[in-house]
C-alpha cells in the first residue's frame, strides 16, 4: 500500500470475488483503507463499484475472499450488523424514506442512539428527558448544518432531486460512521450542488469520517480524494494519488475503451 | 423546529384529547339505550381486531391476512380455559393473549423471510391451517362450539359502578377503555424510535437496513405485536357473542376487517375505528344492504382503492394539509421575501406543509400509496 | 389393494387437476402480465357455474352455454382490467385490494340471482364407461379431454400466435415492450379476458360432475394457489404440473385418508413451500415465465 499511515488500516477487502451466473463481476480485489482517508473508487460503467459496495457493506455476499472491519473478519455479519458497527453506505439514487418527514428520515439515521422519542409526546419520562434531548438536539444540529430548518416537516418525498439526495447522505452520517460508503453523491447534482458536496466531504473528513467516494465526477474525485482506486470489468488496474491515476497509462485505457 | 413551549403544548393537547375519550366513554357507558350500547361494544371490539391488522400492515407494511386466525386463537383459548378449567377471567384473558403471542411468533419467524404478496399467502395459508384445524379438537367443541361464560368483574368509576359483563353499560366500557389503553399505546410506540423504525421499514426496507435497523426482528416485533392486539379482540368478541363457533372466523371475515382498515386509512391510529364504525353501525344498526352487505361493501372497497387509496383518514389529513399550505403560503407572501436560499422550499413554491404527524396524535403518519 | 378405489381416484385427482390448473394457469397469467394476484379468481370459476346453471334453466343446454359464458367472462375480464386494475398498475397492492373487493361483490351476486341453495345442472354426458369392474363417468373424462385441449390451444396461443408474443413480450419486460410498439395496455386487458375465461371454464367443467353452490369455488381458489406457488408463480407449465401433482395427492388423500386431513395438509405444503422455495418446486431459475 502507498500509505505511510502508521495506524492499522480501517477495513481490509482481501481478495473478494463476486460472481453472477458465471460473470465475475468483482474479480479478486484486495483494497486497504486506513482511518481519515478519503479514497476515490473509480471505473467505467459495468466496472463493478457498486457490487464492491454492495459486498464491503453487506448488502451482497462475496462468492470468495473476507472483509475484515477494525482487525475482525465481518463477512458473514449482516448489513444491519455492520452498519451498526460503523461500516455505513448511502445509495445510488436519492434514497430517503419519502412519506415521513425531513426531520423524522435523519431520526431514524441516529435512531440506535435514541433511547427515547423524537417526538414532543414521548419525552414525559423523566429520566430519558436528557438522552431525548441530546438525541433531539443532534437532529436539530443536523437540520441547521443542512440549513434544512425549514423543511424539516415536509415529507421527505417532496424534497428536489438534489435536496434528497444530500439528504440520503446526511440519514448516513446521522449513523455516526467510521467508514462512510458514497455511491455517486454528485451523480444528478447540478454544478452550485457539486459545490455544497465538495464541502460536505472536507466537513465529513475534518470530523473524523473515513470515505470511500464512487464518483463518476472526475473534478471532484481528482480534487477531493488523497488517493484513488481504479477497477475496470471487476479487476483493480491501478492505485494511487489523483495525478499520478490521472497519467497512467492502463487507466487512461480502460475509461477510451481500449 | 418545534420550541420547547409547542412541545409541551403538544402533549397538552394529546393528553385532553385522550382524556375526552375516556369521558366520552363514561358517559356512554351511562346510557341506558341498549342498542347504542352493543353496537359502540362491537365497534370497540373490530376495531381493536382491525388495529392489530393497521400495527403490521399500516405502520409495519406487511399485510397478513392471518389476524382473524390468530383472533380466533385468542377468543378459543379463553373460552376453553373459562368454561373446561374455570379459569377467572383476567387470568384467561391472559393465557389466551399468551397464546396469540406464541403463535403469532411461529407465523412471524416463518413469514418475516418473505415480503410482499408471498407474505400475504404465507399468512393466509397459516391463518386458514389455524381456522381449519381449531374446529377438530374435541376441547373447541368442534364445528358446535362452546360458550365463553366471560366474567370480567366490576368496575367503579367514581360513584358509579358497572358489572362488566352485562349488556347495559359494563360490556361496552370494558371493550372501548380496552380500544383506549391499546391505541393510547399504539400511539406511543409508533412515536418511539422502534415505531419509528417499523415505518421506516414498510418505507424502503434496504434504506432502514443501510442505517442499522435490524429489518427481520421488527418486522417481527410488529407481527407479534399485531396478534397480541388480535388476540385481545378475539376474547372480546367471544365474550361479547357468549358462544363461538367455527364459521365466525372465515374468509369473510378476512375481508371485513380489511375493508374497515382501508376504508379508514392505513396507518393512521384511528383509521380502524372510523372504518369499524361506519361498519358496525351500517351493518348491525342500520342494516344497510339487507343480507348483502358484503356487496356493498366490497363495492365501498374498491370505490376506494380506485379514489381515495389512503382512506378516509388520508383525505381528512390532505385536506387539512391543504388547508395549511394555502394558510402559510398567504402568510409566506408577505414575510419570505429573503429569496431563494439553499434548502429554501423543495420546488421553489412556498413552504411545504407541516407533515401531519404534528397535527394531532391521530395523524401520526403520512401514509403513502406504496404500502407493500 | 382394492384396484377400483384406486382407478377411481386417479380420475378424480385428474378431474382436480384440470379444475386446479385452470385456475392457477389464470392466476399466472394475470400475475405474470400485470403483476397483480387476483383473489377474485375463485369469484369468475363461481360466476361460470351459475350461469351455465340459471342458462340450463331457461332450456339453454350445456353446449351452448359453455361459449356463452366463455365469451361473457372474457368480456368481464376485459372489462374489468381496463375500468379497475388499469386505474392501479402503479401499486400492486391496491389491485390484490381491489380483487378482494370483487371476491364480496360477486359473491353476492351470486347469492342474490340464485340464493344459497343447491343446484344441479342436467348431465352433458351420461355415458358411464366400464372397464372390467370399473365404472368410469363419461362427464369426468370430459374434462379432462377439454382441459387437455385447453392448455394445448392456449400453449398454441402464447407460443405462435402474434398476440400470445405480444403477451409474453409484456410479461418480460413491459417498457421494451412499450418501445417496440407493442400497445401493451391492450395486451393486458387481453390476459386478463383469457385469465377469466380459463376461470369460468373451470366453473362450468365442474358443473358436469358436481352441483353448484355457494361455496364451489373456495377450494378451487384456495388450491389454485397452492398451485400457483407449487409451480413458481408466473410459470405456465409449473402450473399444469403442480395442479397434476396437487390434484392427484388431494385425491388419494380423500381417498384413502381424511378430507379434512388432506385440506391441512394442503396448508401444511403451502406454508412449507414458501418457506423452503418461495419461486416456486417446478419452476427453475433460468426457464423462462412465459
Amino acid at each position: 500500500m502507498t500509505t505511510l499511515d502508521q495506524s492499522p488500516p480501517l477495513l481490509e477487502v482481501k481478495s473478494v470475488s463476486k460472481e453472477f451466473g458465471g460473470i465475475r463481476a468483482v474479480d479478486d480485489v484486495s483494497a486497504e483503507i486506513f482511518p481519515g482517508e478519503l479514497v476515490g473508487l473509480i471505473g467505467p460503467n459495468g466496472a463493478g463499484k457498486t457490487t464492491l459496495f454492495n459486498l464491503i457493506s453487506g448488502f451482497a455476499a462475496p462468492s470468495a475472499g473476507t472483509i475484515v472491519w477494525k482487525g475482525a473478519d465481518v463477512s458473514r455479519l449482516d448489513a444491519a450488523g455492520r452498519a451498526r458497527l460503523g461500516l455505513v453506505r448511502t445509495f445510488q439514487n436519492a434514497r430517503v424514506f419519502p412519506g415521513l418527514t425531513v426531520r423524522e428520515n435523519l431520526a431514524l439515521g441516529a435512531h440506535r442512539f435514541q433511547a427515547k422519542p423524537i417526538h414532543p409526546e414521548g419525552r414525559r419520562w423523566p429520566l430519558r428527558r436528557a438522552e431525548a434531548h441530546a438525541a433531539g438536539n443532534n437532529v436539530a444540529e443536523a437540520l441547521a448544518r443542512l440549513g434544512y430548518e425549514n423543511v424539516a416537516h415536509a415529507a421527505a418525498g417532496v424534497l428536489s432531486y438534489g435536496q434528497a439526495k444530500r439528504l440520503g447522505v446526511a440519514i448516513a452520517v446521522m449513523c455516526q460512521p467510521s467508514l462512510l460508503l458514497l455511491d455517486e453523491p454528485a451523480a444528478g447534482l447540478n454544478t452550485d450542488e457539486v459545490e455544497t458536496l465538495r464541502q460536505d466531504l472536507s466537513i465529513m473528513t475534518v470530523s473524523g469520517i473515513t470515505i470511500v467516494l464512487v464518483e463518476h465526477h472526475m473534478g471532484l474525485v481528482m480534487t477531493a480524494c488523497g488517493r484513488v482506486i481504479v477497477l475496470d470489468a471487476g479487476r483493480m488496474i491501478a492505485e494511487g494519488p489523483p495525478e499520478q491515476i490521472a497519467n497512467d497509462p492502463a487507466v487512461i485505457g480502460a475509461y477510451l475503451g481500449a | 423546529m418545534t420550541s420547547a413551549a409547542d412541545r409541551r403544548q403538544a402533549v397538552r393537547k394529546s393528553g385532553l384529547v385522550w382524556l375526552g375519550a375516556a369521558v366520552v366513554i363514561v358517559a356512554v357507558g351511562r346510557s341506558s339505550n341498549l342498542e347504542i350500547l352493543n353496537v359502540g361494544a362491537l365497534t370497540a371490539i373490530w376495531a381493536l381486531w382491525s388495529s392489530s391488522l393497521n400495527v403490521v400492515w399500516g405502520y409495519g407494511g406487511d399485510f397478513s391476512m392471518a389476524q382473524i386466525g390468530l383472533g380466533a386463537v385468542g377468543a378459543y383459548m379463553e373460552a376453553v380455559l373459562v368454561t373446561h378449567y374455570g379459569w377467572p377471567f383476567w387470568a384467561a384473558l391472559g393465557g389466551a393473549v399468551g397464546a396469540a403471542v406464541v403463535v403469532g411468533f411461529v407465523i412471524g419467524v416463518v413469514a418475516a423471510r418473505l415480503s410482499g404478496f408471498y407474505f400475504s399467502i404465507m399468512t393466509l395459508a397459516f391463518g386458514l391451517a389455524l381456522l381449519a384445524l381449531v374446529p377438530t379438537l374435541a376441547i373447541t367443541g368442534q364445528s358446535t362450539g362452546l360458550p365463553t361464560n366471560i366474567a370480567p368483574g366490576t368496575i367503579r368509576i367514581g360513584g358509579l359502578e358497572w358489572n362488566l359483563a352485562s349488556r347495559r353499560g359494563g360490556y361496552f366500557l370494558l371493550c372501548a377503555l380496552v380500544l383506549v389503553v391499546v391505541l393510547f399505546l399504539v400511539a406511543r410506540l409508533v412515536k418511539s424510535p422502534r415505531g419509528r423504525a417499523m415505518v421506516a421499514v414498510r418505507e424502503d426496507p434496504v434504506l432502514a437496513t443501510s442505517v442499522a435497523i435490524d429489518v427481520g426482528r421488527t418486522r417481527l416485533v410488529a407481527f407479534v405485536l399485531g396478534a397480541v392486539i388480535a388476540g385481545i379482540a378475539g376474547v372480546l368478541y367471544g365474550g361479547y357473542l357468549g358462544f363461538i363457533f367455527p364459521s365466525l372466523f372465515t374468509f369473510s371475515a378476512i375481508i371485513t376487517m380489511i375493508v374497515q382498515v382501508v376504508l379508514g386509512g392505513r396507518g393512521f391510529l384511528i383509521g380502524p375505528l372510523i372504518g369499524a364504525a361506519i361498519y358496525v353501525v351500517l351493518t348491525d344498526w342500520v342494516r344497510f344492504g339487507g343480507q348483502y352487505s358484503d356487496g356493498v361493501f366490497g363495492l365501498l372497497l374498491v370505490v376506494i382503492i380506485l379514489f381515495a387509496p389512503k382512506g378516509l383518514c388520508g383525505l381528512g389529513a390532505d385536506a387539512i394539509d391543504a388547508f395549511r399550505r394555502r394558510r402559510e403560503a398567504g402568510r409566506a407572501g408577505t414575510s419570505l421575501a429573503s429569496g431563494n436560499q439553499p434548502g429554501s422550499g423543495p420546488t421553489g413554491t412556498g413552504p411545504i406543509a407541516p407533515a401531519s404527524d404534528d397535527v394531532g396524535p391521530h395523524h401520526s403518519v403520512v401514509q403513502t400509496d406504496g404500502t407493500r | 389393494m382394492d384396484v377400483n378405489l384406486f382407478l377411481q381416484s386417479i380420475i378424480n385427482g385428474l378431474v382436480l387437476a384440470s379444475v386446479y390448473a385452470l385456475v392457477a394457469l389464470g392466476l399466472t397469467l394475470v400475475f405474470g402480465v400485470l403483476d397483480i394476484v387476483n383473489f377474485a379468481q375463485g369469484q369468475l370459476l363461481l360466476l361460470g357455474a351459475y350461469v351455465v346453471y340459471g342458462l340450463s334453466t331457461k332450456g339453454v343446454g350445456y353446449w351452448t352455454a359453455l361459449p356463452i359464458v366463455l365469451v361473457g367472462s372474457a368480456a368481464l375480464g376485459y372489462g374489468l382490467d381496463s375500468a379497475l386494475f388499469a386505474r392501479v398498475r402503479k401499486t400492486p397492492m391496491n389491485g390484490l385490494l381491489i380483487s378482494i373487493g370483487l371476491i364480496a361483490i360477486f359473491g353476492d351476486v351470486v347469492q342474490r340471482v340464485w340464493g344459497p341453495d343447491q343446484y344441479d345442472v342436467p348431465q352433458p354426458i351420461t355415458t358411464v364407461i366400464t372397464v372390467g369392474s370399473v365404472r368410469i363417468p363419461g362427464a369426468r373424462l370430459l374434462i379432462v379431454a377439454v382441459t387437455i385441449l385447453v392448455l394445448i390451444a392456449l400453449t398454441v396461443f402464447l407460443r405462435l400466435s402474434r398476440p400470445g408474443a405480444a403477451i409474453r413480450a409484456v410479461a418480460q419486460n413491459s417498457e421494451a415492450a412499450a418501445l417496440m410498439g407493442i400497445p401493451v395496455e391492450r395486451y393486458r386487458h387481453i390476459a386478463f379476458a383469457v385469465s377469466a375465461a380459463l376461470a369460468s371454464l373451470g366453473g362450468v367443467l365442474l358443473v358436469a360432475v358436481f352441483p353448484v353452490d355457494p361455496t364451489l369455488s373456495d377450494s378451487p381458489l384456495l388450491k389454485g394457489f397452492i398451485v400457483l406457488i407449487l409451480g413458481g408463480a408466473g410459470s405456465p407449465l409449473g402450473a399444469v404440473l403442480g395442479a397434476l401433482v396437487l390434484g392427484v395427492s388431494e385425491a388419494f388423500g380423500i381417498g384413502y385418508w381424511s378430507a379434512s386431513g388432506t385440506q391441512v395438509l394442503e396448508l401444511v405444503l403451502l406454508i412449507v413451500i414458501l418457506y423452503f422455495r418461495p419461486t416456486g418446486l417446478i419452476r427453475t431459475a433460468h426457464e423462462a415465465t412465459l
